[in-house]
């Protein structure tokens, strides 16, 4: 483990930043990159709880990623999130949002509709939010050991 | 820890509560089935259970218990989300609120948080307001 002096602190305060950057990109990487896109009910699929049924690809394809809310940092497409996770640093605000007028079903989709259950994909992702802390936070500690 | 068990103590803690109200359950499993309003739908969603541990018991689980509030579509939102509202209440007054917990065979169910009550949305002849509580359900023994 590495020793610092005080006059050494900036050094040392610029490498925990880094790491907090690197444990929030790769939670928030993971969360959404865990969404499994499964075939839906037309395709002879069924509603798997955490999963995004994809019959023709609205659902899944209308992601919407944004850092800060701000049409600089925004990306539309499943895998909008890559941009937007890869671009965070540790305190920042992301939104990453399905349905709009591209899928404005997606409610239905994740808590149920007309006698289907819903998946609960987004709530899924959140709930695992505190166990991806924890595996991106030893991943880090793990590197800097190494 | 069983998770029927985990499930059939939360199902209690709103009980009282839609039946005092007249809301119809519809327990999981109700694929395809009619929906009777003014109703409950339950849904269970397991997030995380971790495997048995050396002592072959789980020592805790969590996931999140969705009430779906249904209402007969046309008639306002005001009644769906007073139903909403009166669950929400019971389960934060069972499980949340002041450190509360709910106590089963086995083990005991905490909210990780309040309850949260969704926007409403069309849900065919009906207006359907989620009810979502998170918990964190641990063994006992």
């Amino acid at each position: 483990m590495a020793t610092y002096t005080f006059a050494e602190l900036p050094r040392w305060a610029r490498k925990v930043g880094k790491i907090q950057d690197a444990i929030v990109k790769t939670a928030t990487s993971e969360m959404l990159a865990g969404i499994e896109v499964v075939p839906g009910i037309n395709r002879g699929g069924g509603r798997a709880h955490g999963t995004i049924p994809r019959d023709l690809g609205a659902l899944a394809n209308s992601l919407q990623s944004t850092l800060y809310g701000t049409s600089a940092m925004s990306a539309g497409g499943a895998d909008s999130h890559t941009l937007i996770a890869g671009s965070m640093k540790a305190g920042d605000v992301a939104t990453f949002s399905w349905g709009g007028g591209v899928a404005p079903y997606a409610q239905h989709v994740h808590y149920g509709a007309n006698g289907v259950p819903g998946t609960f994909w987004r709530d899924v992702a959140a709930g695992k939010w505190p166990n991806l802390v924890a595996s991106a936070t030893a991943k880090a500690k793990a590197e800097i050991r190494g | 820890m069983n998770p029927e068990l985990v499930q059939d103590a939360l199902i209690d803690a709103v009980k009282t509560t839609a039946q005092a109200r007249s809301l119809t359950p519809h327990l999981p499993g109700y694929e395809y089935e009619a929906i009777t309003a003014p109703g409950v739908i339950i849904d269970f969603t397991p997030i995380d259970r971790p495997g048995e541990y050396l002592s072959g018991v789980t020592k805790y689980e969590t996931g999140q218990f969705t009430v779906g509030v249904v209402v007969t579509q046309g008639q306002g939102t005001s009644a769906a989300y007073g139903h909403a509202n009166a669950l929400a209440s019971a389960l934060n007054t069972a499980a949340y609120d002041q450190g509360a917990t709910i106590s089963f065979s086995g083990g005991t169910i905490r909210l990780t948080k309040p309850v949260d009550i969704r926007p409403g949305y069309i849900d065919g002849a009906h207006w359907r307001v989620p009810v979502v509580a998170s918990y964190e359900a641990k063994a006992t023994t």
